[in-house]
């Protein structure tokens, strides 16, 4: 595929997408600087993966499977960062707050998806947005079955946390 | 308020998403990146198949003009047994090193083919390069070493023995093969000291990996 050809249709994708990127970026990164060197690296692996989108699933389900897959390897990285043994390479300015409000009720929902463990936040934002549990365990490779129990306990443990909030 | 409000708030994200992006900056920063990798692959692999193909080469010409039926009868009377020997061990290694160079690259696309695009397909992908890391392609690394080796000190000693051909490369001051095993069995070490510490590197990365597959497969 030509390079033009390649960035006409990521250019497409992000357009149509860019609030499952940042969805997925907020989940992952919690500090600015952090949300924009994710979203670099999500935004490279989305370009990388242009060539190899065959049409077997939705453009949404291939773009949410690439960022967490890229999400969760960028974790991995962040701690080895974090332990001193690799540098961080990060643009500033690529990521700019638009004029939109955040909605103080979305920030209690990021919160509580950053207490979840890096795998159950996958599931969790699948599940916000609505995926079908067959969806889910296409994109995340496990059973049906097992999204089941996922997603029990975590809306469990958002009801919970709701009622909590609600009484204090 | 209770969960199905809280899907509703969350989906409203898709409408007024919070950031913009430079789309400017954010061009060119694929560009630099893409180039940076091509640019890094690109390096790796002719470094590979430049030393394989400068190796295969130089055996392959001295080796043939040991055995070049041109050459005056006084030529191949200097010659022992023992010499044609070396000459053909240096091609055997040069092209076990070509053969080597080849399997690594079918197993890694044989290896890639095996998975799909699941995030649990993603985790066990990247084990599968640590595990092929830490036996299969090591053991190819190993042959690639030990072939360099070979092939290095068959070439120095056979073009010790050819040089009363009249050929431009005759004028050329070669080390003794005493020196050149000692300096490739130098860097041979050196290899040996590196691997360790990449594979113990590889070991905790393998387990961050197995921990997360372990957290997908969870109930």
């Amino acid at each position: 595929m030509l390079d033009g050809e390649r960035d006409r249709i990521f250019g497409d994708w992000l357009a149509a997408h860019k609030a499952t990127l940042f969805k997925v970026v907020r989940a992952y990164a919690l500090e600015h600087a952090d949300r924009q060197d994710l979203f670099q690296e999500v935004a490279i692996q989305i370009w990388r993966s242009v060539d190899a989108y065959r049409g077997d699933s939705s453009v949404r389900t291939w773009i949410y499977r690439i960022a967490l897959n890229a999400a969760i390897s960028w974790t991995r990285k962040q701690d080895r960062h974090q332990r001193g043994k690799q540098p961080l390479e990060t643009v500033d300015g690529l990521l700019a707050v638009s004029a939109a409000e955040a909605d103080p009720r979305v920030e209690w929902l990021y919160r509580q998806i950053a207490q979840l463990k890096d795998v159950d936040r996958s599931v969790a934002l699948l599940m916000l947005d609505g995926f079908a549990y067959k969806e889910i365990a296409a994109i995340t490779g496990i059973s049906e079955g097992n999204v089941g129990v996922k997603i029990n306990r975590i809306k469990s443990a958002l009801t919970a946390r709701l009622a909590k909030d609600a009484e204090s | 308020m209770n969960l199905d409000d809280l899907t509703e708030v969350w989906r409203s994200q898709d409408l007024s998403p919070l950031y913009g992006v430079d789309k400017a900056l954010l061009h060119q920063l694929l560009r630099q990146q893409q180039a940076k990798l091509e640019k890094h692959l690109r390096r790796m692999r002719w470094f590979m198949y430049v030393t394989t193909a400068v190796l295969l080469i130089t055996a392959g010409l001295f080796f043939f003009i040991m055995i070049d039926p041109n050459q005056p009868p006084v030529f191949s009377a200097r010659l022992s047994v023992w010499d044609y020997v070396v000459g053909v061990v240096g091609v055997a290694a040069a092209l076990i090193m070509a053969g080597a160079l080849f399997v690594a690259r079918q197993s890694r696309h044989a290896r890639e083919q095996g998975f799909g695009d699941s995030l649990r397909d993603h985790l066990r992908r990247r084990i599968a390069q640590l595990d092929a890391d830490a036996t299969g392609e090591r053991r190819l690394g190993l042959i690639m070493v030990v072939t360099t080796l070979i092939c290095a000190a068959a070439i120095t000693i056979v073009s010790g023995r050819i040089k009363h051909v009249p050929v431009p490369w005759s004028e050329i001051v070669w080390p003794s093969p005493f020196k050149i095993v000692l300096i490739l069995g130098f860097l041979y070490l050196l290899f040996f000291r590196w691997m360790p510490r990449e594979r113990q590197r590889n070991v905790s990365r393998k387990r961050q990996l197995e921990a997360l597959l372990k957290e997908l497969d969870g109930q």
